[in-house]
């Protein structure tokens, strides 16, 4: 048996109110390749997080080279020589590629009297020639670099390191198919010269095609260490799911009339290609895929908060500018963003002001607002939406995320809206709160609302969804009606294991 | 040749406002590129360039600094006061630097520990010292009166007189520490990027406090040159630049093809600030225009940045 790297035991990782991980033994062997994968919100990043110091974990034993660790902190991963690849872009952008890639490694001359400038370019050019087998201009900026060669700086970075484990986030995400195939063969020869690798990814096929063994975490435990070899995709679906799900809503019953309410044809953002897709009055349709397959940027082109280069929008028969929120508004269109924090209400607002914030016009006459018929309407919503509180006066930062979200969503209740568009909305919300969203969303659609709902969750298109799109890498890649949901054929499309689009 | 305008959109567009001034003005007051007026120019660009070289350092790691203009006052009128009293210039000079320090080290420990805007935070601090500089100065001009003094505002070494000597040397030190030293990389990257920073390793607190070490020093010294060539120091004589510390800082910010606040630039900002003044003046244009000018120039310099990238400027 090989010498191990990495051995964590028993591991707990406990936040306010979310048990994310329990008791997950996780280790890795010398030298290989191990993917690491998950459902989103099976406790995978916060697992890595464990790893790379930025969570302590609130019980488990953790070894690293023979060596156990009782004190965690990212430098002192660092020190041990951890190494973590993310996503997002930790780079300097006004940087050249070789001051990036020797940040605190910096060389200088004359015994450390001045940056030695040439030598710097010299062995930035060598880590990314010899390392990984490509030739970069070491004096371009960082910020005129494309995703994929801002992602080899970030390599290179970790490697001036020497580490011993190098962990890889959902590298291959934001990059094309030459990029990937250049990435997998960095990645083999990594391996090839000694290194140990977590590879951390959603799609199956780029399991089996660069990692060696695969463990699976399912609901913040691990359910499987398995040798890919003598694996299959259908055994790892399996794993991620459960093989079978409890139903946290009642199914949805109404059918949706046959007017068509809104269709959306070949719109294409940034990310977005080609997308099209229709909807139907009273029609719950959900939208589902992996974290960043493009649902975001649907809703919010949809809607008109992301410019879209191309495209048509059609509500009941009339165009619809794109790209104009409060037309969109105007014309019946909500939104209700994943960022509720953020964006969705004014937090230091109270409740009655967060209401009429998003349909002021309707309550002001001659520029006045109409106070009267502004508080008894919040107040019928807080019953109905049964919002806890106080009174309407109470402001929004002191409910819990579960209020906050049904008081996002009762700001359109007033409205009668048309087309309904939710992204993520029962995230970080509790069971209870949960199950009154959907009660809300369900008497929304009754009403002849049609709702968009975008989902990392099956359990909830499969209760609350009429039809269900499946979005992949920016493109719709399946529209599945209800009839045919199950959890294993979304999640397969979802992760690119499907093989033309579904007729819808 | 177009794209690379294009590309540079800022620089090309600052340079032009820069050569477009000093045309101008040389043009309108023959006098202008006289060795003795551009020796001049270059002593009163002294009095911006120091501290806005402070300022710029704070700016890159990514903070903000309001209260150097109450915080040089107070050292001013403080040695000033002193040396009228019968203490020893070495020793009132002492007091001076460590009133500098004390202030500039609790703006840090307030912003980078305990979280404060550094805008609300050195604000704060601006009024205060202000108000202080007041309390001691009583709001009269504070004179010091010192041999030395008299040596340093008049005497010469090569040709030159102190006060350029004192901008050539400060502008060498931080050229030094920001461009050709690990350090100056390292709050580059902290002000741009701090996750990326501390993902390598890098001290990111330490690393943001050191501004404004330098920031203290850079005040003191421009207290003393204020004794040094106004023989004392009229009331709120700092704040009264303040916002041309800014501009100089903008400025050299515009000029650079990276559009990042770098140190040479912010000198060169110092010096076509004090150019632009010089000239107007000499061209029989009251103070007060001098202002708007400034102004409008500033708002000409931010807008270009803005539109030479898509981030926004902020300060």
């Amino acid at each position: 048996m090989a010498e191990k790297i990495l051995e964590m035991r028993k591991i707990n990782k406990i936040f306010p109110g979310v048990h994310a991980v329990k008791d997950v033994d996780f280790s890795v062997e010398k030298g290989e390749v191990r993917a690491l994968i998950g459902k989103n919100g099976a406790g995978k990043s916060t697992l890595i997080k464990v790893v790379t110091g930025i969570n302590v974990p609130d019980s488990g034993e953790f070894w690293f080279d023979s060596a156990e660790i009782k004190h965690f902190s990212p430098s002192d991963m660092n020190k041990f020589g951890i190494e973590a690849i993310y996503q997002e872009n930790d780079l300097v952008g006004h940087f050249n590629v070789a001051q990036s890639i020797l940040l605190n490694n910096e060389i200088t001359r004359m015994k450390g009297l001045t940056i030695d400038k040439r030598k710097m370019h010299e062995q930035a050019a060598e880590i990314l020639s010899k390392h990984l087998m490509i030739s970069l201009d070491t004096r371009r900026l960082v910020r005129d670099l494309s995703v994929g060669e801002r992602q080899l700086v970030q390599i290179a970075h970790c490697l001036v390191k020497k580490p011993k484990l190098i962990i890889f986030d959902e590298p291959t995400a934001p990059l094309n198919a030459s990029e990937i195939e250049r990435l997998f063969a960095i990645i083999r020869s990594l391996k090839k010269q000694g290194s140990t690798i977590v590879y951390i990814s959603h799609r199956l096929e780029e399991i089996f095609e660069i990692a060696d063994t695969v463990t699976i975490m399912r609901d913040g435990e691990k359910v499987a260490d398995l040798e890919l070899a003598k694996s299959n995709e259908n055994e790892l679906i399996k794993h991620m799911t459960g093989g079978s799900f409890e139903l946290v809503a009642q199914d949805i019953h109404h059918k949706p009339s046959e007017e068509e309410m809104l269709s959306v044809s070949d719109m294409n953002t940034e990310y977005l290609k080609e997308v099209a897709f229709s909807l139907k009055k009273g029609e719950v349709l959900g939208v589902f895929g992996a974290e960043g397959a493009g649902q975001e940027d649907l809703a919010r082109a949809v809607f008109g908060l992301k410019k879209a280069t191309s495209g048509r929008l059609e509500l009941e028969g009339r165009t619809v500018k794109l790209g104009k929120p409060d037309r969109a508004i105007k014309m019946g269109i909500g939104y209700v963003s994943r960022d509720r924090k953020e964006e969705g209400l004014v937090q230091d607002f109270n409740i009655l002001e967060n209401v009429t914030l998003a349909n002021i016009d309707k309550y002001a006459r001659f520029g006045f607002l109409k106070t009267k018929e502004e508080q008894s309407t919040t107040k019928k919503l807080i019953k109905k939406l049964s919002i806890m509180c106080r009174n309407f006066r109470n402001v929004v930062r002191y409910l819990s995320g579960g209020n906050q979200q049904k008081v996002a969503i009762s700001r359109y209740f007033t409205l009668k809206l048309k087309v309904l568009i939710l992204d993520y909305p029962t995230s970080g919300i509790d069971v209870e709160a949960k199950s009154e969203v959907y009660d809300i969303l369900k008497e929304l659609s009754k009403e002849g609302t049609s709702i968009i709902l975008i989902t990392p969750e099956y359990e909830e298109i499969e209760a609350l969804c009429h039809r269900s799109l499946v979005m992949r890498d920016g493109k719709i890649v399946a529209d599945i009606d209800g009839s045919k949901f199950s959890e294993d054929l979304l999640l397969s499309w979802a992760i690119g294991t499907g093989n033309s689009r579904e007729g819808g | 040749m177009l794209n690379i305008i294009k590309r540079n959109f800022s620089t090309s567009f600052t340079i032009f406002i820069f050569a477009g001034v000093i045309i101008t003005l040389a043009f309108i007051s023959p006098s202008f590129f006289d060795f003795y007026n551009i020796l001049s120019v270059l002593g009163q660009a002294t009095f911006v360039a120091i501290p806005a070289v402070g300022l710029s350092m704070i700016m890159i790691s990514g903070n903000f600094n309001l209260s150097f203009v109450g915080v040089i006052g107070v050292s001013a009128v403080t040695v000033g006061v002193l040396m009228s009293r019968g203490v020893p210039l070495f020793i009132a000079l002492l007091v001076g630097l460590a009133i500098c320090l004390a202030v500039d080290l609790s703006n840090a420990f307030l912003i980078i520990k305990m979280k404060i805007h550094p805008w609300l935070c050195t604000l704060a601090t601006m009024l205060a010292m202000l108000g202080l500089e007041t309390a001691i100065s009583g709001g009269y001009f504070i004179s010091a009166r010192s041999s030395l003094f008299m040596d340093l505002r008049f005497g010469s070494f090569l040709g030159f007189p102190f006060a350029v000597w004192i901008l050539a040397l400060v502008f060498l030190v931080f050229y030094y520490v920001m461009h050709k030293r690990p350090l100056g990389f390292h709050i580059y990257a902290v002000g741009t990027n701090p996750e990326a920073a501390r993902k390598a390793g890098i001290k990111v607190d330490l690393v943001k406090f050191i501004p404004w070490i330098f920031m203290a020093i850079l005040s003191w010294v421009t207290s003393f040159m204020y004794l040094i060539q106004l023989s004392g120091y009229p009331p709120e004589a700092a704040n009264i630049s303040l916002l041309t510390v800014i501009l100089a800082v903008f400025f050299g910010m515009a000029i650079s093809t990276k559009n990042v606040i770098n140190v040479p630039g912010t000198v060169l900002g110092a010096v076509f600030v004090a150019l632009m003044g010089n000239g107007l003046s000499l061209a029989g244009v009251s103070s007060y225009w001098i202002k708007l000018v400034e102004g409008v120039i500033l708002i000409a310099v931010i807008m270009s940045n803005s539109l030479g990238s898509d981030e926004l400027v902020q300060l």
